[in-house]
């Protein structure tokens, strides 16, 4: 398996020397950044990036900034990276297309693990069935291009709201509570009062209402979310 | 009863300072009034005016005729005469210099005043109580000669009438106008002191934005007062805000340093195990853990000055009381029982809530854990609605607290055993935040012992301020 390729984009040039030197021995390329405009040039190259790690306070260009820049063109999945204490809005951050957050200072544990969740997310969900293409009404979702149709229209998702969406489409018509969403999703549990799982389904649920006037996901507050089965659809 | 203490001259300054005002006013007034009537007999004669002239002699002429013609009763003629005109008459009769008519028997002086003077008398104007008189004029009946005066009150002079007539009265007013006047005054003397006042008592409970308004404008030596006020308590609040930025300046600091050892742990960490020592790795594990603790308690400091500045965000959303309770009492619970105690749990409230649920879970489930940590066996959590509040009762059967010590829990970094073990939990940042969390919903934590001993620590909050959230 060749080695998964990470950008970091950090202003701390200490804390992403020490980063690079933690993650090369879990398998990972690294590539450094140290503001927001040489990180958002390096996003966007032509380099593929099976995650970027974003610090939210950056010269030149603040971290949400770059992230809605990226996102006008790219769906690399985002972790941010926030500073404790800080009036940081994680729902901003999420609204605007990051994956997940985490806030310095952290365990080095609890990163690697977010990573991993991020990066082999895919390598998590259930293979057989996660492999064939999926058809439920009119939307079709195809593990092996990463694309989700919808109408005949392509949806542009992020990988965080593909797998979600892949995850209620193989359970249509049952209940996917919050705390499963987020533990094969995000790879992390669900914290009390966690909005990032309904943050995501929120920005699902708008790219799928643009080509389809039909509800697919219903909301059963408190436990989860459920896709409608094709029968309650018609 | 507080307006009755307000009016007690010796808890009150203002009311002190009106009646001796008062009181002075009075005195001046009373002893002025009696000197100028000690130096002034009270008697002013004056020779008559054309017009008054002539009106006298048209009134005895008319009166003559009225005798002459109809031969009328003396008495019946002048009360007719007092009643139809603006002014009334006196008659003196001439021979035996006696008032038969228009004077009351207490009016004595002016009687002798009248009396002394005969026909031959000139007519003249006599000013005296408030009164004038205008006269002698003579008239005629059956060959007896009477003299006629035509009275008046004296013009302008309505409060003279009263003051002769109702003395009583008269000081009544004098008493009532010369204490607004002084209410006035010292209304305006005083008002900056108890601007200083108010202002010093909102600094005493703790607004350190207290500031004296107007006052401090003044020129005069309270205005200094008051500049000196606001400039002592400037440096107050910017020395205790000071104090409290430094503690979260210091924590925000300290995260880069403490994320670069975080890594720095783990890469030491990710070497093979044969590099390492038994000894070493152990360090090691050690280091790691004084980080995350290290790291909770920057966590915290950051959560405390965040809660205690103006401009804390709650991040309010609907959620059942059910909802907001139920992970709290079962991890509650778990916790209890691995510690070998006992949680009873009893709730009388089912209705929606528009809270920070994340807030105001943490500080509940601090309350609830400082049970557990210093109870003996048994917690109890009973929450009741009470009226428009919710109240939640957390109590332990453990030792209770030292009466000094139930008003410090709350402050940060205080922690009842001097002897700071570590088995206590945290660093005494846990019941400031609780309590800050609470009081950013408009509610209150207090802490009282129970009688057989334990502690009870109750938070309320205002359903208004929670439920606002459920019709929207």
């Amino acid at each position: 398996m060749t080695d998964k390729h990470l950008l970091l984009i950090d202003d701390d040039d200490e804390f992403t020397q020490l980063l690079s030197q933690y993650l090369k021995p879990q398998g990972y390329t690294i590539d450094i950044a140290n503001d927001g405009e040489m990180g958002l040039a390096k996003a966007t190259s032509n380099t593929h990036y099976d995650l970027i790690l974003l610090d939210v306070m950056l010269p030149k260009l603040d971290g949400f900034e770059v992230l809605k820049k990226l996102r006008a063109s790219h769906l690399t999945p985002v972790l941010m990276l926030t500073a404790k204490g800080d009036d940081y809005d994680k729902i901003l951050g999420l609204e605007i297309g990051a994956d997940d957050y985490l806030a310095k200072p952290f365990n080095h544990r609890e990163l690697s693990a977010r990573i991993k969740a991020l990066v082999r997310r895919m390598a998590m969900l259930p293979s057989n069935s996660a492999q064939q293409n999926l058809k439920l009404g009119d939307v079709e979702l195809s593990p092996s291009t990463q694309q989700v149709h919808c109408g005949g229209q392509l949806l542009e998702l992020t990988g965080t709201e593909f797998a979600i969406l892949q995850l209620l489409m193989i359970n249509q018509g049952k209940l996917v509570s919050k705390q499963d969403i987020s533990e094969k999703v995000l790879g992390r549990k669900l914290a009390a009062f966690d909005r990032s799982i309904d943050m995501h389904v929120s920005n699902l649920r708008k790219k799928l209402a643009a080509h389809s006037p039909e509800e697919k996901i219903k909301t059963l507050r408190g436990a989860g979310y459920q896709y409608l089965s094709a029968a309650c659809l018609s | 009863m507080s307006f009755l203490t307000r009016l007690n001259p010796a808890r009150s300054l203002f009311f002190r300072v009106f009646l001796w005002f008062w009181l002075a006013t009075f005195l001046i007034f009373m002893s002025s009034t009696w000197l100028v009537q000690q130096l002034d007999s009270g008697v002013k004669y004056r020779p008559l005016k054309p017009n008054q002239a002539k009106n006298l002699h048209q009134v005895a002429r008319k009166f003559q005729y009225q005798i002459d013609k109809h031969d009328v009763d003396l008495n019946k003629y002048a009360f007719q005469m007092s009643k139809r005109n603006r002014f009334w008459l006196v008659l003196v009769d001439a021979e035996t210099s006696k008032v038969i008519f228009g004077l009351k028997k207490e009016q004595l002086k002016t009687r002798q005043l009248l009396e002394q003077f005969d026909e031959e008398s000139s007519a003249l104007m006599i000013e005296t109580q408030g009164k004038v008189y205008i006269g002698p004029s003579s008239i005629v009946k059956n060959q007896k000669a009477y003299l006629l005066y035509t009275a008046n009150n004296q013009p302008g002079g309505s409060l003279r009438v009263i003051r002769h007539e109702y003395p009583g009265l008269f000081l009544f007013f004098l008493i009532l106008f010369s204490g607004g006047l002084c209410y006035l005054f010292v209304r305006s003397l005083l008002k900056p002191v108890i601007q200083l006042q108010r202002a010093s008592r909102r600094m005493a409970k703790g607004d350190l934005a207290a500031r004296v308004g107007s006052a401090s404008n003044r020129l005069d030596e309270i205005g200094q007062l008051g500049r000196d006020f606001n400039l002592m308590s400037e440096k107050v609040e910017i020395l205790l805000n000071g104090q409290k930025r430094l503690l979260a300046d210091i924590s925000h600091e300290l995260r880069s340093p403490l994320a670069r050892l975080q890594l720095s742990i783990g890469i030491a960490q990710q070497q093979p195990l044969e590099l390492h020592s038994t000894d070493s790795q152990l360090a090691l594990d050690r280091i790691e853990k004084e980080a995350n603790q290290i790291e909770s308690m920057i966590a915290q400091v950051l959560m405390l000055s965040k809660l205690d500045s103006q401009e804390a965000v709650l991040n309010k959303q609907n959620i059942s009381f059910e909802q907001l309770m139920l992970p709290i009492i079962n991890d509650a619970n778990f916790e209890a029982k691995q510690r070998g105690k006992n949680i009873q749990y009893n709730a009388q409230v089912s209705c929606d809530l528009f809270v920070d649920a994340q807030l105001l879970t943490s500080a509940i489930e601090n309350v609830i854990r400082n049970a557990i940590h210093y109870s003996n066996d048994n917690i109890q959590v009973s929450v009741i609605q009470y009226k428009k509040t919710i109240v939640w009762s957390i109590k332990d059967d453990g030792k209770g607290m030292e009466e000094q010590q139930l008003s410090r829990v709350f402050e940060p970094f205080y922690r009842s055993s001097t002897a700071r073990d570590r088995n206590s939990g945290g660093v005494g940042l846990g019941l400031a935040i609780a309590y800050r969390a609470v009081k950013q919903h408009q509610g209150d934590l207090t802490a009282r012992n129970i009688d057989n001993g334990g502690l009870e620590v109750s938070i309320s909050i205002p359903i208004d301020s929670i439920s606002q959230g459920i019709i929207s």
